[in-house]
């Protein structure tokens, strides 16, 4: 049971979001190699600490936005960005 | 029993409502008791102190505790479906008209022919069942399991609906306290003055904790006085929710505990719609952990006797409930607070006949007879303690009369909810237990004897402190109060955890588990603290072994050569106490477990007797059965005929629809679909297909382009959530420099397919005037936005999923019903026939039409025989990884149809595919079938599915296996377009 910053609602249950895994860097582009794109798509990064993740204000806004969250004590932070 | 039904255990004073007569029955006797009492304290009243039997062994059982840790005194409570099981009789509130049984006994309480099970122990010893149950392992499940079953176990369930409702809350505050003994109080007290809001939660009925339990005074008043008059004061505060009768139960992220209150448990009947328990969800900014702690006892042969208790708990009842627990009682402790019952009882006229203190240096207070240095070895008595022998320092022997005896082995503070987020308690040598660790629920602290610190004095301190200190962190300023006085005594305990000797010892009574059984486990190797507990079932169960597992871990500890902290603790987790299921469901049960979406015809559907099914949360008709038909086939195979014959009409509104506009609305579609859509024309529909990014297909549908910058697409029912989730994704998070904005108006349209040759006459029928749709005018795949019934706007497109010339019209939702209605009487001359999901399902088959089967998360564009579909001269999601090596082999499974050889035989779903001179396995298979049906129209079972390589295999004979089933049959690789294969009907 998390409680989750929506950047346009604020702190919001975890009950009206989505999880959407780690959050990605930017697609590639369509000249990249297969092995570049499927380590893209399908390799996150597990790390013990903060990762990055999308969650999905699914029963709100419906806003698209990622997080930092602590993997072991579940802390989040906002990333550095604009929190797009 | 002499003094049973007379009451005469009952001293004076105590809290108790003695104008308040309460009647109740244990297992079919009438008994009397207090306003105020639980059930375990009116049963000491009455002199009852057998209550249970043990879970293994059936021996007699007593109440132990006075509180929520009870091993032993385990009931039933009320009536048939109201029957709940498994009940603590120690924290069951007593009203008039209670009904309570004791459980896992037969025929009786006194007399249980299962009890034999205690002279067999040597062979029920730790880990028996995996020793004796083993082999052979046929006779498990017929003999064994159904022997330990009756043997073994608590109590049963009524078997019925739980009658009950339950209710789900949520809370915030500023300040969570768990418990309101002194420490809870003086800490809600010091947050409330200060404006904070403040929630403090108890489990019991009465505010106060063991303050109602001592004679221990605060200031000038009683403790309990004090305590009354603080939760007064609380209760009045609006900027404070004072909460009895509510466990908090879990710890959980950022703050958040569980807690349930139990709304009506104290009450005969509840009242019409009440819940009968909450289960509340509370946000909070901090808390504090004041939930005490719970006294251990100490092991030795013969220690589980009705009548011998902790020694806290024997003076609780006799202060609290005016109870003396029997007439003569005596102590065991190896700490000073075990003298605090003998002093207390002795104030109240109850004969102390010796107190045992393990320690050389026993303090007397002159309230009996002390045998320092001294032990108690055994006790006497078959369905009640009569005497117990004691073991002075000089090793001399002696029976000792008393029917009840209080045991205190030390207290260990109530640690649990520091350790649900993983936390591990950390030992405290000075009070030989284990207090909070530094690392738990973020937020959360601790004050009062849950961290170890006992006395009074540093309970209302300490909960001051804590309370100033947590709301410190959140920027709320509260001033620390004096605090009354109270005794500040320190603690002084000497670790003593099991007498050594030849009788059992019980560690923990509500498993059986002995020290000999914990020196087993040693013995055979499960000497880890979580391997312990799984192979003796120590601190299993619904106590959870409150009273039980510290003392398991220094058996282990002593055994294994090690400190207690080196042994260490097993996990703590959610929920503290047991907790009904029906309050972590809620509301959400029977019909509304779930919400239901209905259709806008669903009324008009219902009136023509139509079967429904659950589609996802749709109910959706399956097919409307008309006089004269008897089974479900006849319905469907005349809904296809008539509509492939004249004209059908089904509602598809569930398909979900999204709304896409924008100057960029057409790119980013063309991005979303691998087909494209930059091109298509306004006035036009487009199947369209979407990957997902690996390459494989996600979901299908058309979308009609509205106007330049509109397009409104249709996806699956089943994907409707997760395809608008993805492209909100794609727009929010792929290409946030589109401008494109989209929405779902599922629920906004109510949408009807009207199919067959006759489709366009009952359309031209309520389209209004002004638009033409013959087929010069509106040809197949056209859509436009028209007036229907003199002037109502509606969409229409020109769209097929049976194969028939087809539309679909849509209008604003409520309009829905209405038009249903004007469609059967506009098709009425035509024999306009209603059909349901079953014949779609059946005309799509026909048709070849891929849907939920085929889409199934592992099929690509290729499979589909759709591989043209994905264009090369455009990115779109998926397209790149769709190319992959693998996704691309010539002989990769194509979609094709299949047609049995012999027409009776059935094809059924799921069956796999092999080549007739091959063997059947996994090796040799060549693909399966997806979707099968019955086809009136070619009078024969058919299905679809995939085939390695099967663009090619047209004419082949293969077999059709499906072992689960139990059917192989011959089948012919056809076309999976089984009716119209060139579309001419839909173009006509």
């Amino acid at each position: 049971m998390l409680s989750l910053p929506c950047p346009f609602c604020g702190q919001r249950d975890e009950t009206e979001f989505l999880n959407a895994g780690p959050a990605k860097p930017a697609r590639p582009n369509a000249d990249v190699t297969d092995s570049k794109w499927v380590e893209w798509l399908t390799v996150p990064v597990n790390t013990i600490g903060y990762v990055e993740e999308k969650w999905w204000h699914a029963k709100g806004c419906g806003k698209w936005f990622t997080i930092k969250r602590h993997t072991v004590t579940h802390e989040i932070k906002m990333p550095d960005e604009d929190g797009r | 029993m002499s003094d049973a039904m007379t009451g005469l255990n009952r001293l004076d004073g105590g809290l108790i409502d003695r104008s308040a007569e309460l009647n109740f029955r244990f297992d079919g006797k009438s008994l009397e008791g207090y306003g105020g009492d639980t059930l375990a304290s009116a049963l000491l009243a009455n002199g009852v102190r057998l209550m249970g039997r043990s879970f293994k062994y059936h021996r007699p059982r007593g109440v132990l505790s006075a509180g929520a840790e009870e091993p032993n005194a385990i009931v039933a409570l009320r009536e048939g479906a109201f029957t709940e099981p498994n009940t603590r009789a120690t924290t069951a509130e007593l009203f008039d008209g209670l009904v309570a049984r004791s459980q896992n006994r037969w025929p009786s309480l006194a007399f249980d022919a299962m009890a034999v099970n205690d002279i067999m122990s040597d062979f029920l010893t730790a880990g028996f069942y995996y020793k004796t149950f083993m082999w052979p392992a046929k006779f498990w499940e017929k003999i064994y399991e159904p022997i330990i079953r009756h043997a073994a176990g608590l109590g049963a369930l009524s078997g019925m609906s739980d009658p009950d409702c339950y209710d789900k809350g949520f809370l915030h505050c500023d300040l969570l306290i768990i418990g309101a003994g002194p420490a809870g109080l003086a800490a809600a007290l010091t947050a409330g003055r200060s404006g904070a809001r403040v929630i403090i939660a108890d489990e019991d009925f009465l505010p106060g904790g063991r303050l109602n339990a001592e004679t221990i005074a605060v200031g000038d008043a009683a403790g309990a006085e004090w305590a009354a008059q603080v939760a007064a004061e609380l209760a009045s505060m609006p900027n404070v929710r004072l909460m009895t009768r509510t466990t908090v139960i879990g710890a959980f992220d950022h703050g958040i505990y569980g807690a349930v209150e139990r709304v009506t448990d104290h009450l005969a009947t509840a009242p019409d719609g009440t819940a009968r328990q909450v289960l509340w969800r509370i946000y909070s900014k901090r808390s504090i952990l004041c939930a005490g702690s719970i006294e251990r006892p100490i092991a030795f042969a013969n220690n589980d006797r009705p009548g011998i208790m902790q020694a806290g708990a024997l003076r609780a009842y006799a202060n609290r409930w005016a109870v003396a627990a029997a007439s003569e009682v005596a102590v065991f402790t190896n700490n000073d607070d075990g003298h605090r019952t003998a002093s207390d009882l002795a104030a109240k006229g109850v004969k102390v006949t010796a107190i045992i203190d393990t320690r050389a240096d026993a303090p007397d207070h002159g309230d009996a007879e002390v045998l320092a240095g001294a032990c108690v070895t055994d006790s006497r008595g078959r369905l009640g303690l009569s005497k117990i022998k004691v073991r002075s320092a000089d090793g001399s022997q002696r029976w000792i009369k008393c029917g009840a005896l209080g045991v205190s082995g030390g207290w260990n503070p109530n640690v649990h909810l520091t350790c649900h987020q993983r936390g591990r308690p950390v030992w405290n040598e000075a009070i030989a237990a284990f207090v909070p660790g530094a690392v738990g629920p973020v937020g959360l602290s601790s004050a009062g004897a849950a961290s170890g610190m006992f006395s009074t004095a540093a309970a209302l301190t300490g909960g001051a402190v804590a309370a100033v200190n947590a709301l410190g962190e959140i920027g709320i300023k509260a001033k620390a109060m004096a605090m009354p006085e109270a005794e500040d005594a320190p603690v002084s305990i000497t670790a003593f955890w099991h007498v050594t000797g030849k009788g059992r010892a019980w560690l923990d009574q509500q498993n059986d588990v002995t020290v000999k059984d914990v020196k087993l486990a040693h013995q055979e190797n499960f000497q880890s603290v979580e391997h312990l507990k799984r192979y003796t079932t120590l601190g299993m169960a619904t106590d959870q072994g409150k009273t039980s597992n510290i003392a398991g871990l220094a058996v282990m500890a002593e055994i294994a050569g090690k400190t207690i902290p080196e042994v260490g603790t097993t996990i703590y987790r959610p929920p503290y106490t047991p907790t009904a299921i029906g309050a972590f469901g809620g509301r959400s049960r029977d019909e509304t477990f779930r919400p239901v979406r209905l259709t806008p015809s669903h009324k008009w559907a219902s009136e023509q007797g139509a079967v429904f099914v659950e589609v996802g949360m749709w109910m959706r008709a399956q097919w409307f059965p008309q006089a004269g038909e008897t089974e479900w086939r006849q319905s469907v195979d005349r809904e296809v005929l008539a509509t492939r014959r004249s004209v059908g009409v089904c509602d598809v509104t569930t398909l979900g629809k999204i709304d896409v506009q924008g100057a960029d609305a057409a790119t980013f579609l063309n991005r979303i679909y691998c087909n494209g859509f930059a091109k298509l024309p306004v006035g036009k529909t487009r199947y369209g297909l979407m990957l997902r990014e690996d390459g494989i297909v996600m979901d299908d549908g058309t979308t009609a382009r509205l106007g330049e910058t509109q397009f409104v697409m249709t996806t699956t029912t089943a994907n409707a959530v997760g395809v608008f989730r993805h492209m909100e994704f794609a727009r929010q998070c792929l290409w946030p420099d589109l401008d494109v904005q989209i929405i779902s108006t599922t629920e906004a349209w109510a949408q009807f397919a009207v199919a067959g040759p006759n489709s366009r006459k009952v359309l031209e029928k309520i389209v209004d005037p002004a638009f033409d749709i013959s087929n010069d005018a509106f040809p197949f795949m056209a859509c436009g936005e028209i007036t229907v019934c003199g002037g109502l706007r509606a969409r229409l497109f020109r769209i097929s999923f049976s194969g028939e010339l087809a539309y679909e019209i849509a209008v604003p939702t409520r309009y829905g019903d209405a038009l249903i209605r004007r469609l059967m009487e506009a098709g009425e001359e035509f024999d306009i026939t209603p059909y349901g999901m079953e014949a779609l399902g059946v005309m799509r088959i026909e048709k070849g039409h891929a849907a939920g089967n085929e889409l199934n998360g592992t099929t690509t564009a290729l499979n589909l025989g759709l591989g043209r579909m994905v264009s090369k001269t455009k990115d779109s999601i998926g397209s790149i990884l769709s190319e992959r090596e693998g996704l691309t082999r010539d002989d990769a499974l194509i979609q094709v149809g299949f047609k049995p050889v012999d027409p009776n035989d059935p094809v059924v779903a799921g069956s796999h595919l092999m080549n007739i001179d091959d063997p059947a396995n996994a090796a040799h298979d060549q693909g399966y079938i997806t979707s099968a049906a019955y086809s009136p129209c070619l009078e024969s079972s058919i299905g679809i599915g995939f085939l390695e390589n099967g663009a090619t295999r047209k004419g082949e004979i293969i077999r059709a296996m499906n072992p689960v089933e139990g059917s192989e049959i011959m089948v012919e690789v056809v076309s999976a377009h089984f009716v119209d294969p060139e579309g001419e009907r839909l173009r006509a």
